[in-house]
Formats: C-alpha cells, sequence, structure tokens
C-alpha cells in the first residue's frame, strides 16, 4: 500500500515535473500569444470604444464608432465591396489557374524542375518590387500591357486611372504569382497514389471522369486549404493597394479594407475608428472561416488518419 | 496509346512554354526597361532590347539610395528574426510534440487558430504597445515579436518531430539526457530540412515585410530594401528606368537565395500546404 | 546518436556567439542614443528632389558652421509621405524637431497640435521681421486659428502656359488679364485640331486644371462653408464649375480625355507641343519644363477669369515640431532656412518664387534670363490666391471629394450627382472633425 502510494507521487512528481518542463518549452509562444495577440486584441477593442489619435487624451464614446461605421460610413461599404469582389474574382481564379498549372506540370515529362521554378519565382519575390513592376506594366504610356493588348487588336485601356479597370488590374497582377498555389498543388497531386488511377483504368474510366473521381476528391484538403488562405488574403491585400492607388483609386474603386483600415490609423490618427474596423474584419474573417468550415463537410475528403 | 501520350506531351510542352513566356514577359521588361536610355523609355512600339545598353543606371539608382546601408539594415532585421523564429519555433513545436501537459490540446487548437487571424486586427493596439515602451523608429518592434516563434512554423515543425520515432528521446533519456538536451541534441539535428524550410520561409517573410517598416521606421538611415524602394518611387515617380534598376536590385538577393536553396523552399510549401 | 549530440554542441560553441551578436545587432541598432554630447542634434525632415536636395545641404552645412553647438540631421521624405510621417511619429513619441510643411497639410498638423507657437519667438527675436512676407502666404498656411505656426518659405501659384508658336500659327493674340471662361473656349475650340485627318484629335485648344477647385472658386463657390461645418458643393456655383470643366474635356473636346491623357499625360503633350494653353503652377517653369520642352517658346498668362478672378495658392513653410526638446536652437535653424539668401537663390535656380516680398520683387526673380518672359504674372496673381480651406480633416476631405469629382472629370457621372453624393460623406466627416 505504502509501496503503491510512493510510486504514485513519484508518478506525479514526474508528471509534474515534465508539466512544467512543457510549459517552459511552450512559454516563448505562451508569452507572445498572451502579450502580442490577446492583449492587443482586448486592448483594441478598448481603443475601439474611444476616440484617440494617440496624441491628445483619449475620450470614451461607447459604442459610437461602431454605429458610424454601420450606419453612416460609405468608405466601409465600398471597401467591403472592393475587396469581395476582388475575392470573388482572384480567389477561384487564382484557384482554377495554380490547379490547371500543377496538372501541366505533373505530366512528369523533362525540364518540369525548370518550368516549376520559372513559375514559382513571382511568388517568393518582395510585394514593393512586385508592385512597382506591375505599375509599370500597367502604364498606359509606356506599359508593355496596352501594347501587347494592341498586338491582339484590343484598344488600351487606362487600367489603374479609371474606376471599371482598376480593380481588374489587382487580379491580373494577382494572377501573376499562381505560382505559390501551383506548387502546393503539385505536391498534393503527388501524393495521390497511383493504385487509385490504376484501379480507376480497370473500371475503363477515361483522363476526364479519373480527374473528377480521383484526383479532385484525393486533393481536396488541399484546395480546401488553399481556399481558406486565399480568402483570408485577400481581406489582407495592402502593399499592392498602399502602393498602386495610395487613396484608394478613382472612385474609391480600390479601397481595399485594409487600405482603409491603414488610412484611418496611420494617416489620419483615428485609432479608435480603426480598431473598431479591425474588430469588423476579425468577426468577418472568422465567420467566412467558419462557413467555409462548415461548407468543407460536404465535399472535403479526407483519408481515414493512418497514423497512430 | 503512346501515340496519344506523346500528343498530350507535346501539347503540355506548348502550353507550359505559352505560360512560361507571359511570366518571363514582366521579367523581360523589367530588365530591359532598366538598362534603358530614359529618351527610350515611352517609344512606340516599345524597345525590347535597349540600345543603348544604360548600365549607368543601376550605378545612379544606388547612389541615390544608400544601398549598402539599407542592406545591412534589412539583413540585422531579418537575420535576428530568422534566428530567434527558428531556435523559439522549434522549442514550442517540441513542447507540442514530445510534451504532457494539462491543457495541451486545447493551447495547440489556440495556436493553430491565430493562424488565421490577419494581423491587421491588433495593428492599432500593438502600435501602442511599443510606442509606450519607447520603441518607435527602432528595429526592436520589427525583431522582437520573432522571439514567440510563428504559429505558422510552429505548426510545421511540430509535424516534423512527429515524425521522428520517439524510441530516440527515450534512448537518450536513459542516458541521462533532460528534456533541453533531448531537443536540442537528439530531434532538432534529426529535422535540419525543416529547419532549413523554416529558416527561408523566416527569411522570406521578413525580407519582403513592407508595412512593419512602414509603420515602425522613421528615420531615413534605418529604412530597409522594401521601405526604401518606395521612398525611391515616391522621389522618382517617373524615372522608370531609375526605378526598375532599383526594383532588380531589391529581387536580386531573393533570387539568389530561391536558385541557392529551391529545395528546401519547395520542401516548406509542399509540407505546409498538404497537411493543412 | 551521443556522436551526433557531440558534433552539435562544438557546433554551438562558435555558433551561440555569432547568435547572440546577430540578435543584438537586430535589436538594439537603432536605439542608439549618443549621450554626453555637447551638441544638440535637430532632426529636420523636408522633401525634396536630387537639386533641391544638395542645396539644402549647401544651406545646412552653412547653418553648422556658424552654429557649431547645432547639429542638422536632413531627412529626406517624399512629398506624399511627409504628412503621414509627421502623424505617426507623432504618435509613436518620436517626431522630428524642425518639418517643411505644405499649405496641403498645415491645417490639420497645427490644429492637431504638432506644431510649435512661433509668436513668441517672433515677439522676443527682434533681428526677424515677419512684415516682409506676403500675408498671403502667413495667412494661408502659416497661421492657424489667429496663432503663427510656420514661416512660409515659397509660393506655388496657378497660371496657364500658352504655346507661342501654335497662337502665331492661327494667327490669335495672346492670352491676356482680359480673357474669361468664354473667351478661353472660344481659342480653344479654334486650336483643337486633328492635324493628320486620321479622324483623332492630335492638337488640343488647353489641357484643364488638375486642380479643379481652382474652378468652384472662379464661379464663385466655395468647398465648405465658412464656419466649416458643411460642404458647399451640392450648390450650383460649385457642380456647375466641375460640370464645366469636365465639359471642357468630355463635350467640346478641347482638352485630352481621361484616355488620351492616359497615353501621354498633359503635361508631356503640352511640351511635346500638342497642347495651347496648359494650366500648371508655377514650379512647372523649372521641375517639368525646363529640359523636356523644346521645339517652341512659351509664356505664361493669368487663369482666365470666371464670375470671380480667383487662383489657387498654396506653398512651403517651415516649423518646429511642438514635442521638440530644443526649439530654441529651432528656431535659430527657422530663420536660417526662411531666411532671404537662400530664397534668392532658390528664385534664382528653381524660380520658385519667394514668400518675401523683399527678395520676390528684386530683379533676383523678376529679372531671370530664361522663360517664361512674363513671370511677373505670377507675383500679380498672388492677390487674387486662393488657398484650400483651414479646415483640419482636409487631406480626408480632399481624398474623399477627388475620389468622387474624378469621376465627373472622366465623362462616368455629371457633377451635380457626384457632387449630391460627395456632401452628405463630406458633411458626416466635417460633423466628426473637431472630436
Amino acid at each position: 500500500m505504502r509501496l503503491i502510494k510512493r510510486k504514485a507521487s513519484k508518478k506525479g512528481r514526474l508528471a509534474r515535473k515534465e508539466a512544467f518542463e512543457g510549459y517552459l518549452c511552450i512559454a516563448p509562444w505562451l508569452i507572445g500569444f498572451l502579450l502580442l495577440t490577446l492583449g492587443p486584441m482586448v486592448f483594441s477593442f478598448v481603443i475601439s470604444l474611444m476616440k484617440w489619435d494617440l496624441i491628445t487624451p483619449a475620450k470614451f464614446v461607447g459604442l459610437e464608432n461602431y454605429k458610424t461605421i454601420f450606419t453612416d460610413d460609405f468608405r466601409f461599404r465600398q471597401s467591403l465591396k472592393v475587396t469581395a469582389l476582388y475575392a470573388a474574382f482572384s480567389v477561384p481564379l487564382g484557384l482554377i489557374g495554380s490547379l490547371s498549372l500543377a496538372l501541366l506540370l505533373n505530366l512528369k515529362l523533362k525540364g518540369m524542375r525548370l518550368f516549376r521554378s520559372i513559375f514559382y519565382i513571382p511568388a517568393i519575390l518582395p510585394g514593393v518590387a512586385v508592385t512597382m513592376l506591375w505599375l509599370w506594366i500597367l502604364k498606359p504610356q509606356g506599359g508593355i500591357l496596352n501594347y501587347i493588348l494592341g498586338l491582339a487588336h484590343i484598344g488600351p485601356k487606362p487600367w489603374l486611372s479609371d474606376p471599371a479597370w482598376a480593380l481588374p488590374s489587382f487580379v491580373i497582377m494577382s494572377l501573376w504569382g499562381i505560382g505559390g498555389g501551383m506548387i502546393i498543388y503539385l505536391a498534393g497531386l503527388q501524393g495521390v497514389p497511383t493504385q487509385l488511377y490504376e484501379a480507376a483504368e480497370i473500371d475503363g474510366a477515361g483522363s476526364w471522369t479519373k480527374f473528377w473521381t480521383v484526383t479532385i476528391p484525393m486533393i481536396s484538403p488541399t484546395i480546401f486549404f488553399n481556399l481558406i488562405m486565399g480568402i483570408i488574403g485577400s481581406f489582407q491585400v495592402f502593399t499592392a493597394s498602399f502602393i498602386m492607388t495610395p487613396n484608394g483609386g478613382p472612385g474609391y474603386s480600390t479601397l481595399f479594407y485594409v487600405l482603409y483600415l491603414y488610412q484611418k490609423a496611420f494617416k489620419y490618427l483615428q485609432m479608435g475608428y480603426a480598431s473598431a474596423l479591425a474588430w469588423i474584419l476579425f468577426a468577418i474573417v472568422l465567420v467566412l472561416t467558419l462557413i467555409v468550415f462548415k461548407l468543407s463537410g460536404r465535399w472535403v475528403y479526407y483519408e481515414a488518419e493512418v497514423k497512430q | 496509346m503512346r501515340r496519344m501520350q506523346k500528343k498530350s506531351s507535346l501539347l503540355g510542352y506548348a502550353l507550359l512554354l505559352v505560360g512560361s513566356g507571359i511570366v518571363m514577359i514582366p521579367f523581360f521588361w523589367l530588365i530591359s526597361t532598366s538598362l534603358k536610355d530614359p529618351a527610350n523609355i515611352f517609344l512606340d512600339p516599345p524597345q525590347w532590347i535597349p540600345n543603348p545598353v544604360r548600365w549607368g543606371n543601376y550605378a545612379k539608382a544606388l547612389s541615390v539610395m544608400p544601398f549598402p546601408l539599407y542592406l545591412l539594415n534589412t539583413v540585422k532585421i531579418t537575420l535576428t528574426c530568422l534566428v530567434l523564429q527558428v531556435l523559439s519555433s522549434s522549442i514550442v513545436a517540441f513542447g507540442f510534440a514530445r510534451m504532457r501537459f494539462p491543457g495541451k490540446n486545447a493551447l495547440f487548437i489556440v495556436l493553430l487558430s491565430t493562424m488565421m487571424l490577419p494581423a491587421q486586427v491588433t495593428m492599432v493596439s500593438v502600435f501602442k504597445i511599443w510606442s509606450s515602451l519607447g520603441f518607435y523608429d527602432t528595429f526592436v518592434p520589427l525583431t522582437l515579436p520573432a522571439a514567440f516563434g510563428s504559429a505558422f512554423f510552429i505548426f510545421l515543425l511540430r509535424q516534423y518531430f512527429l515524425s521522428v520515432p520517439i524510441e530516440m528521446d527515450e534512448a537518450a533519456r536513459i542516458d541521462g539526457a533532460g528534456t533541453f538536451q533531448v531537443w536540442w541534441r537528439v530531434l532538432l539535428p534529426q529535422v535540419k530540412p525543416a529547419l532549413a524550410a523554416v529558416a527561408i520561409f523566416a527569411f522570406m517573410t521578413h525580407w519582403n515585410d513592407f508595412m512593419g517598416p512602414l509603420i515602425y521606421l522613421s528615420d531615413p538611415s534605418k529604412r530597409t530594401l522594401a521601405l526604401a524602394l518606395w521612398a525611391f518611387q515616391g522621389q522618382y515617380t517617373t524615372d522608370w528606368h531609375l526605378l526598375m534598376a532599383a526594383s532588380t536590385v531589391v529581387m536580386f538577393p531573393l533570387l539568389v537565395l530561391f536558385f541557392a536553396a529551391q529545395k528546401y523552399f519547395i520542401q516548406g510549401v509542399v509540407i505546409s500546404g498538404v497537411k493543412g | 546518436m551521443s556522436a551526433s549530440g557531440f558534433r552539435t554542441s562544438r557546433l554551438i560553441r562558435w555558433l551561440l556567439p555569432v547568435l547572440a551578436i546577430i540578435i543584438s545587432a537586430g535589436l538594439l541598432s537603432g536605439c542608439t542614443q549618443r549621450k554626453g554630447e555637447d551638441k544638440v542634434t535637430l532632426r529636420f525632415v523636408s522633401w525634396g528632389n536630387e537639386s533641391e536636395e544638395r542645396s539644402l545641404r549647401t544651406l545646412i552645412d552653412q547653418f553648422e558652421k556658424t552654429h557649431p553647438k547645432i547639429k542638422i540631421e536632413l531627412q529626406i521624405t517624399p512629398h506624399v509621405r511627409v504628412f503621414d510621417k509627421l502623424m505617426i511619429s507623432t504618435a509613436g513619441g518620436r517626431p522630428p524637431d524642425v518639418t517643411r510643411v505644405s499649405s496641403m497639410w498645415f491645417h490639420p498638423c497645427a490644429a492637431r497640435g504638432l506644431f510649435a507657437d512661433l509668436g513668441p519667438f517672433v515677439k522676443r527675436d527682434k533681428s526677424f521681421d515677419l512684415s516682409d512676407f506676403y500675408p498671403q502666404a502667413i495667412d494661408g498656411w502659416g497661421k492657424h486659428n489667429g496663432r503663427l505656426y510656420a514661416l512660409p518659405t515659397d509660393i506655388d501659384i496657378y497660371a496657364m502656359y500658352y504655346n507661342k508658336d501654335m497662337f502665331d500659327k492661327a494667327g490669335i493674340s495672346y492670352p491676356d488679364w482680359s480673357w474669361d471662361w468664354s473667351k478661353y473656349l472660344e481659342v480653344s475650340k479654334k486650336l483643337t485640331k486633328d492635324l493628320n485627318g486620321d479622324g483623332r484629335l492630335d492638337q488640343w485648344g488647353t489641357a484643364t486644371d488638375q486642380f479643379w477647385q481652382s474652378y468652384v472658386f472662379q464661379n464663385g463657390g466655395q468647398l465648405v462653408s465658412s464656419d466649416q461645418k458643411h460642404c458647399m458643393l451640392s450648390q450650383p456655383a460649385a457642380y456647375e464649375a466641375i460640370q464645366w470643366e469636365s465639359d471642357l474635356i468630355n463635350k467640346y473636346h478641347v482638352s485630352p480625355n481621361a484616355e488620351e491623357n492616359a497615353q501621354i499625360g498633359p503635361d508631356k503633350l503640352f511640351m511635346m507641343g500638342k497642347i495651347g494653353m496648359y494650366i500648371s503652377g508655377s514650379w512647372a517653369a523649372e521641375l517639368v519644363f525646363k529640359d523636356n520642352l523644346k521645339g517652341f517658346t512659351y509664356d505664361v498668362a493669368p487663369f482666365p477669369k470666371g464670375k470671380e478672378r480667383v487662383t489657387f495658392i498654396g506653398g512651403g513653410a517651415y516649423a518646429i515640431m511642438s514635442r521638440s526638446e530644443h526649439k530654441d536652437e529651432a528656431w535659430e535653424f527657422l530663420k536660417w532656412m526662411t531666411g532671404p539668401e537662400y530664397q534668392r537663390e532658390r528664385a534664382v535656380d528653381s524660380q520658385i518664387i519667394p514668400s518675401r516680398r523683399s527678395v520676390a520683387e528684386s530683379g533676383a526673380y523678376l529679372k531671370l534670363a530664361k522663360p517664361p518672359a512674363h513671370r511677373k504674372v505670377f507675383l500679380d496673381l498672388i492677390l487674387y490666391g486662393k488657398p484650400e480651406p483651414s479646415v483640419s480633416v482636409m487631406p480626408e476631405m480632399r481624398e474623399i471629394l477627388n475620389a468622387e469629382i474624378s469621376l465627373a472629370l472622366l465623362g462616368k457621372e455629371s457633377a451635380k450627382d457626384a457632387c449630391k453624393k460627395v456632401t452628405p460623406v463630406v458633411d458626416q466627416l466635417l460633423r466628426h472633425q473637431d472630436e
């Protein structure tokens, strides 16, 4: 009896020691999470209830910032519209583009490594430099895009200076970077077991059927991951919009959400208002993620966990 | 069957060639413009091969912005973040992969969900915190957060640690190794490729970071390359030959890194993307 | 196993110090604080192109020589970025000591208390004479709510550059003070031509002012009410003026439209000799035309008058930041930077209109041997100069207005609709400005 007790207490001591060391291991993240994520989130909610420029004393206004945003802020609605429109085009187009590219590169031909590198490079370069380059490509005077379109007998477009063409310019630019998604799909495709294809062939499936019944279900988790990241990513577009159209473009046609948030915070020093916008951003991203997760059960195919 | 395969591979090549052509045109245009004489920039039809070739554009661009200083700033910030990131993310990942403690699963879910949290949500309050501590216009707000690890890297490294057989830990513990020795001596050497991938990702993220320096750095002598390039554009709005030369220079270190460490780049993406 | 462990530990021995150095470099550099120096360092923010930067540096060198206890740290920042920088750095707790300000954001900064009151310095300093400055400049972007917060250095005024050769060829007499909107339109129509007969215009009578507020002012309109509580663009005087500008482009086609502008840009078109009358600021003569305008001679005339003669006026100034700990030294520097010597130099090499009457009306500016010949027009127009309203939310308001008015100027909607649409948005902004 005593022996068991001592054993148990020793076990308990060991477990306590392990738990202590475990907490020690994750301490960097935990501290960072508390000080740089959770704390600031609470803090930013408090700020969102104030009018504060960080220079003069803050003034508590309750929910007024939220009220103004939802009832009397033209730019908030516009920035939501711009961001949603951008997401609605760039996410599916990017998804289709990068998946097609990955399928092509999965053909197992010679020289694929080189092609893979070429397509991947735009995704790793600094956003500022890439945006600078596209600013020049899109330039109606001297830019190369209008010239190339001209070769195809398409008239010059004013791109960033026209409300109808400004947002499409951003979508075009985003499509240049589909190599990032392509690499992920390629990995997903290479992970599809060949037996599955063979089995499908025995059943007499053509390439089209194989694609829809084997490939797509097998890489659906990857598609799902990219979809979520794409949606979240389009709500975070900043560098390109800030450099190409720092004021939100003609008729606010490229006033992305984060650009508006940045302007309110760091240009006009309406920190309370900006914090309210930040919390709304948080809510939007949360809801979107939950929706995508909920819907994912219908089409995302998970292999039974083999591990453990 | 074989003929069909040949046909489809020919078609594949054709599509890939066209596609890579489209992807490469902007690069070609970048280099071409960066070497042009200002008088030839707005020609119609455009001049593809610069004539005359003006290497001096690079000298000019580099002399206008004190490139060595900005490079040094960027390197300082990037390397610090990289080292801190690798160390802290790996120890945290180790904790989640190997240690047993109450609330582990819940905390891990919290960690995963922070991946979905856009940084902009806490931008304002974090700015206030750093500036109250007197760190505005220093590198601290850009580098110190790396010491707390990043959810994405922690997640990635944990996956790797899980694939290392637990027997290795046990053997080391029997030899008298403590927890931190197990982490440092046993597990880290086993996941070198993952560490390399994390290091490269951290490098890319911090080298390319724009919003951080934009918000926190004020003194021009502290600018990073990304910030400097943007300031350069504010100054030389229409000097496209210089802007393109400067952009090329800022892209160059990443291109070198990419070709030197392509394997790890791709590996990093693969692990993160597929398992996600 | 243990072998690999040992290898790692040997690695640590040199790795750790290296890591420590890297980390401290990244964390600590930028925190450098010089102590124990008896020199005062003033952080000074300005914008400027290369030649401006060069002359600034020369001036600073001279200042440092005569003021050995003061060191100036020049921070060149792009013009479009200075406002943001002043705001962020003040919020961040480390603003500069002295800054160059533009009339475009003087009032918003002053309203937030970013600048030190210069009144006491002027009063105390007998060597300084404020009456030498143009009152339009002092009132426009030197004083806010009756207090002096900045010393103007230069004046930008809008006028009409014209291509003399084009007028000669068409046998039309040059524009002068008698011109009004209808005369301007009439001549513009005459000068607009399709020279090569391909069905597309390739010569335009004019290019409208990018600064659409000019037309509103000339038509007797206002941006905001005098109590600054309401947007006045929904008044006919305002939207009719904007419609008139839009008509010049989209109805009479006497000014290149967005698509044509997008191809080349109005400034380049003028320099290529394809535009008869080009409305722009006084700085354009040196900063834009100098090396690029070839093949014809140009001159300058006043902006044709509408119901009233008004011309947009703006400019630059110098201010001391209210949080500076070295205000006395900063005042010395301010006096130096706004002194007559420097203004003379800037007038001679860059045709910048001095804010000091004594310099502007001296030969230094008026007798320069380079175009435009009738430079005096600029000085005479100062009397009719009207700056932007001194609203504290001006940058945000300007951004909101431009986003919508640009659609009217593109011909995408009527000026009336644009103005009606934007008025409540601006009203909302003005309501919140004092909070």
